[in-house]
């Protein structure tokens, strides 16, 4: 079977993509009020050090996805095992961001329709996303990524007359905590959640610069969720922020520029869905992954829809309503996801350094053949 | 095989995004709909909610696209259980997407807001930018009995009152968020424009009379329609509307009226010796126009002496209108949290006291109005005598 291959560019766009999906619920900012801002600065400053060691891992041993290069590492059980792990995270961060999707869609149009159908109709659309191909998504979202800019910057400049700067103020109120404690929100999701990007490295294009990757996106995604934070809060306030289960979508639907450009906010819908689907779609590609690794199947594509559909499937049953998923992002998750998100790469990682300095002073022939098996 | 099954696979996508896209679950036709506008709410002596609904009517709307206002009334215990018991009276449920205002009366506000607000935000067909507005009068029903002079519906007629009042600045636009916004913050109280009904040539017909002050979600005073203008400078939102100027010098007397071109408001809070103080300085641009005294001004150091003495008599009537408030005791300048924006460290210390601090909070006034232009006459008419 042919490697798939994508670009330097369609990666960075990926990864930016998949950054810009939080926007969706109202986990950004949380406790820091208006000094979001400060906390989004702080987090990416922040995830510059988790960040290196992805890119490290990937510079090490390029053209290598994860499950494979745990293989290498810890041999074939205690690398399975760690496999799994993965695997479950990536699965179970799948179905909230499923659920997340259905329950947006649910609330702000369909409120009759049954939510099985919603979770099942978008489920197929990521299930055939994910049997395209990492390289078919790749492609898809050179498209799709300036649509969603586009569209994001065009609503904030639309209502950039109602914009009241004095929200911003008083800065640092409660003082520096509350701003740590949503940087650090921030650092495992998004920026940290791009350890998912391990599993489908393998794919990035062999002259491509994982740095320049990783951080790429990390500032354009991470820029692009500063703008859309602060203009929630200079255009209605923290008080109203606050309450609102899905703030940025509120804010798209008071834009009003005279009688003719007003009630857009399915356009604000459509962008929001999007970069959410990208999530989604590079959550449940790690999760094929790894089932057909830890299964010993030669391709992901023939796993991938029977796998999406239970993650779809299982969504349905995660969360009892809406307000539990936001509850469950915003105070669970961080804590959730510090083994995966930290404390795995960096063993990963420490091993990896040792694997290759070991492989150098041998002799550089295993290395080459080790990546030669893996890549096949 | 392989391609077959591809081609299978895609036409079930297919299917499966037209489901996505089209929403049809509850497949409603537009003109099945009835399109709510506006709404007035009353408490009824059961504690429960009268809402009398203003719908635009599409059946009968022709080619010319005039819309008539049809009301539906109706009763619950809650804000959406009045709702949903339309239903009774009124098949096609009623669509709020397009919602614009909501009077409120005046028993109901007193009560306290909250009840109808939830509601108002918390449903996906509503939206955050509908007016609030509060009715002065026995019952918020009554407004919908009014004929509207120039538009067709009731609420539309209020919108266009309430955009129109830029160059009077006699009212405040108020949003609902901007409602909420203000009630859920400490150091600023919620305002709403007020509206009432009075005779037009025998006919009953709205009229915009100044603001409601809240304190928390309650009603507890009115500013009458030349005060508001003038709380419009003590916060920035003045973007036009006239001043009338007392003008008395050298024997010669009269009113003399600006139009104000554009007007700016820079506040500063300070805090000695343990107390706050606020400052304000006001710049006025204004036209001259409708001058009442013959042959006046002549010179150019009249021109100086009118400045003077509009910027006097706006600085008084700003402080007036601040004491005024302070007596009702709600802070809706904002002058609260304009001392937690300025300094963050004194509001920490006196920030729970500052209800009392309010009532004898200094506020020092300054207004600088400048004409910019006098109109088309360079001079005022003279008596010959």
């Amino acid at each position: 079977m042919q490697k798939e291959v994508i670009s330097q560019k369609q990666a960075i766009l990926l990864i930016t993509t998949f950054i810009m999906g939080i926007g969706v619920t109202a986990g950004i900012g949380g406790v820091s009020k208006q000094d979001v801002w400060l906390a989004m600065l702080i987090s990416m400053a922040a995830s510059t050090i988790i960040i290196a060691v992805f890119c490290r891992i990937i510079k090490l041993f390029p053209q290598t996805d994860l499950f494979n290069l745990l293989d290498m590492l810890f041999g074939k059980i205690v690398g399975r095992i760690i496999a799994l792990i993965f695997t479950w995270y990536a699965f179970h961060v799948g179905m909230v961001l499923i659920s997340t999707i259905s329950e947006f869609i649910r609330i702000v149009s369909l409120d009759s329709t049954p939510q099985c159908v919603i979770t099942l109709v978008t489920g197929i659309v990521i299930a055939y996303a994910v049997r395209c191909g990492i390289e078919a998504v790749g492609r898809w979202v050179t498209i799709f990524f300036p649509v969603i800019i586009v569209i994001s910057l065009s609503l904030t400049l639309l209502a950039i007359n109602m914009y009241d700067y004095d929200r911003l103020k008083p800065f640092l109120y409660d003082g520096f905590k509350p701003v740590l404690q949503d940087a650090f929100t921030l650092i495992s999701r998004p920026f940290a959640e791009t350890v998912i990007f391990l599993g489908i490295a393998g794919c990035f294009q062999k002259s491509s610069n994982p740095y320049k990757i990783f951080y790429y996106s990390m500032l354009i995604g991470g820029f692009y969720l500063l703008q859309v934070s602060v203009r929630t809060i200079i255009l209605i306030g923290t008080g109203n922020t606050s309450i609102q289960m899905f703030p940025p979508y509120v804010t798209v639907r008071l834009i009003k520029l005279g009688d003719f450009i007003q009630r857009i906010e399915l356009i604000g819908a459509v962008s929001i869905v999007t970069s959410v689907f990208t999530k989604a779609t590079a959550y449940l590609f790690f999760v094929s992954k790894g089932v057909s690794h830890l299964l010993n199947m030669d391709s992901y594509h023939v796993i991938s829809t029977p796998v999406v559909l239970l993650t779809a499937a299982y969504s349905l049953f995660l969360f009892d309503n809406a307000v539990y998923v936001t509850e469950w992002a915003e105070k669970i998750f961080p804590l959730y996801a510090l083994p995966y998100q930290i404390l795995l790469p960096i063993i990963i990682w420490i091993a990896a350094e040792i694997k290759a300095r070991k492989g150098k002073s041998n002799s550089g022939q295993n290395l080459s053949t080790a990546n030669n098996n893996a890549g096949a | 095989m392989k391609k077959r099954y591809r081609v299978a696979l895609l036409i079930l996508v297919n299917i499966f995004s037209a489901f996505l896209l089209t929403s049809c679950w509850n497949y409603r036709e537009p003109d099945n709909l009835t399109l709510v506008r506006g709404l007035a709410i009353d408490p009824t002596e059961e504690g429960k909610f009268f809402l009398s609904v203003e719908t635009a009517d599409m059946h009968q709307a022709g080619p010319e696209g005039k819309v008539k206002s049809t009301v539906i009334e109706t009763e619950g215990e809650t804000m959406f259980d009045a709702v949903r018991n339309a239903v009774l009276v009124n098949v096609p449920r009623l669509y709020w997407s397009h919602a614009t205002v909501v009077f409120i009366s005046q028993k109901l506000a007193e009560e306290g807001v909250l009840k109808i607000t939830d509601f108002l935000i918390r449903d996906a067909e509503t939206r955050l930018d509908v007016h609030p507005i509060i009715y002065k009068g026995e019952e918020a029903k009554e407004i919908f009995d009014v004929k509207p002079i120039s538009a067709e519906l009731v609420s539309e007629e209020v919108m266009d009152l309430l955009h129109a009042q830029k160059s009077t600045s006699k009212t405040l636009h108020v949003q609902m968020f901007e409602f909420l916004e203000r009630l859920a913050n400490e150091g600023i109280s919620p305002v709403m424009p007020v509206i009432t009904t009075k005779e037009n040539k025998g006919q009953k017909t709205l009229k915009l009379s100044g603001l409601a002050l809240f304190k928390k979600d309650k009603l507890v005073g009115y500013l009458d329609e030349e005060d508001t203008k003038f709380y419009c400078f003590a916060i920035d939102e003045v973007d036009g509307g006239l001043l009338v100027v007392d003008v008395e010098t050298e024997g010669k007397q009269g009113k003399i009226t600006l139009e104000i071109l554009n007007s700016g408001t820079r506040f500063k809070a300070k805090y000695k010796e343990n107390k706050v103080t606020i400052e304000m300085k006001i710049s006025v641009r204004a036209s001259m126009n409708d001058v009442q005294i013959p042959g006046f001004p002549a010179e150019e150091k009249d021109f100086d002496i009118i400045m003077q003495m509009a910027s006097q008599q706006l600085k008084y009537d700003i402080e007036n209108v601040i004491k005024k408030v302070q007596v009702m005791n709600t802070d809706v300048f904002g002058f609260g949290s304009l001392v937690k924006r300025q300094l963050p460290k004194v509001w920490k210390e006196i920030g729970k006291d500052w209800d009392s601090i309010f009532k004898e909070l200094e506020v020092e006034v300054s207004a600088d109005v400048e004409i910019a232009h006098t109109g088309l006459l360079k001079k005022s008419i003279k008596r010959g005598d």
